[in-house]
């Protein structure tokens, strides 16, 4: 049977944080010569939301889109006799 | 002259009890000592037994209106700057008189004392001005903690006023913490030990106060553990902190 924790671990890790601060060794990076993350920007990508959720990810989001209508355009293009276009949604 | 000040600002922790035990066992090996009570509630100043009715205190030591010679109070083994309850209008009084300088108020006012091996400052059971002066005065802490949960909380309030004392600009170092009222039945105290020693690694003081009656019962004879109780548990767990002290150099 396993031990009985009667001290959750964040409050140990809670501690720890405030004596490297108290003590002033704090690290910032683990990697020498990389600068410490910026304030207030997450270096992870918040939970629940996937890498390139941010303006960026929107811009290449988009230009998939484009290019997979341009390749549907060239495919009917190519098919005859298939009557009118159908329009397109939205 | 190595200074130590003794705070936590939960009360009951251990603070009074390690400030004079400490002091006394440093004694029992040959050093001088200083305890400077900079409670209003002057737990220390009576657990040993120090009158105070017509002589000056550290109120008045802080007030510059004595020297600190003239305050002194010198037992068989110790040295006692004992306090008053005129201390918490003390208090007031310099931070409505000297509102940006008063964390420097003990260090001003002791700056001149010569002849003792160890100054040990006890602070009252907050984080206000006094323990402010305190800490700024010796840079050096020592924090009894009670191996319980709820101590746990306060540890980390005093971490984050180190920080802020530190970036301030005044040098501070954290001597350790010291488990204090250890009662080796339950798993609580062994738990909140273990985990303690493994969070804060050499922050951590070897030794283990455990608790003990003879501890509580000394003061009532206006006695340090090692003159009550020599052969006792306290006696023993506070010679071996001392002698930790002394390595820490």
């Amino acid at each position: 049977m396993g031990k009985k924790t009667l001290i959750p671990e964040e409050k140990w890790e809670g501690l720890r944080h405030a004596m490297e601060e108290a003590a002033g060794t704090r690290k910032m990076s683990k990697t020498p010569g990389l600068p410490p993350p910026a304030e207030g920007k997450a270096a992870r990508p918040e939970r629940g939301k996937k890498r390139g959720a941010g303006e960026e990810g929107k811009k290449e989001r988009k230009g998939k889109k484009e290019k997979e209508k341009k390749k549907e355009k060239k495919k009917k293009k190519g098919k005859k006799g298939k009557g009118k276009k159908k329009k397109g949604k939205g | 002259m190595r200074k130590i000040t003794v705070i936590n600002q939960k009360g009951g922790t251990g603070k009074t009890t390690t400030a004079v035990n400490l002091g006394a066992a440093l004694s029992e090996l040959g050093r001088e000592i200083l305890l400077v009570d900079l409670d209003p509630q002057a737990g220390l100043t009576e657990s040993l037994g120090v009158e105070t009715s017509g002589r000056p205190t550290v109120a008045e030591v802080l007030k510059r209106e004595a020297e600190p010679r003239e305050a002194f109070r010198a037992l068989p083994h110790l040295t006692v700057l004992p306090s008053s309850p005129a201390l918490a209008e003390t208090e007031k009084r310099i931070l409505r008189e000297r509102p940006s300088e008063y964390p420097l108020a003990l260090k001003d006012a002791l700056a001149g004392i010569r002849g003792f091996d160890f100054v040990i400052v006890d602070c009252p059971p907050s984080l206000g001005a006094l323990s402010l002066m305190g800490m700024v005065y010796s840079g050096s802490l020592l924090i009894p903690l009670q191996t319980q949960y709820m101590a746990l909380n306060g540890l980390e309030k005093i971490l984050g006023m180190v920080k802020t004392i530190r970036e301030a600009g005044f040098p501070m170092e954290i001597l350790g913490i010291l488990p204090c009222m250890y009662d080796v039945r339950t798993s609580l105290s062994r738990q909140v030990e273990e985990h303690l020693r493994e969070t804060l690694r050499d922050k951590v003081f070897r030794t283990v106060i455990r608790q003990s009656i003879s501890l509580a019962e000394a003061p009532a004879r206006s006695k340090d553990v090692l003159s009550y109780q020599p052969g006792g548990r306290g006696a023993e767990d506070y010679r071996a902190l001392a002698q930790e002290v002394l390595r820490h150099g």
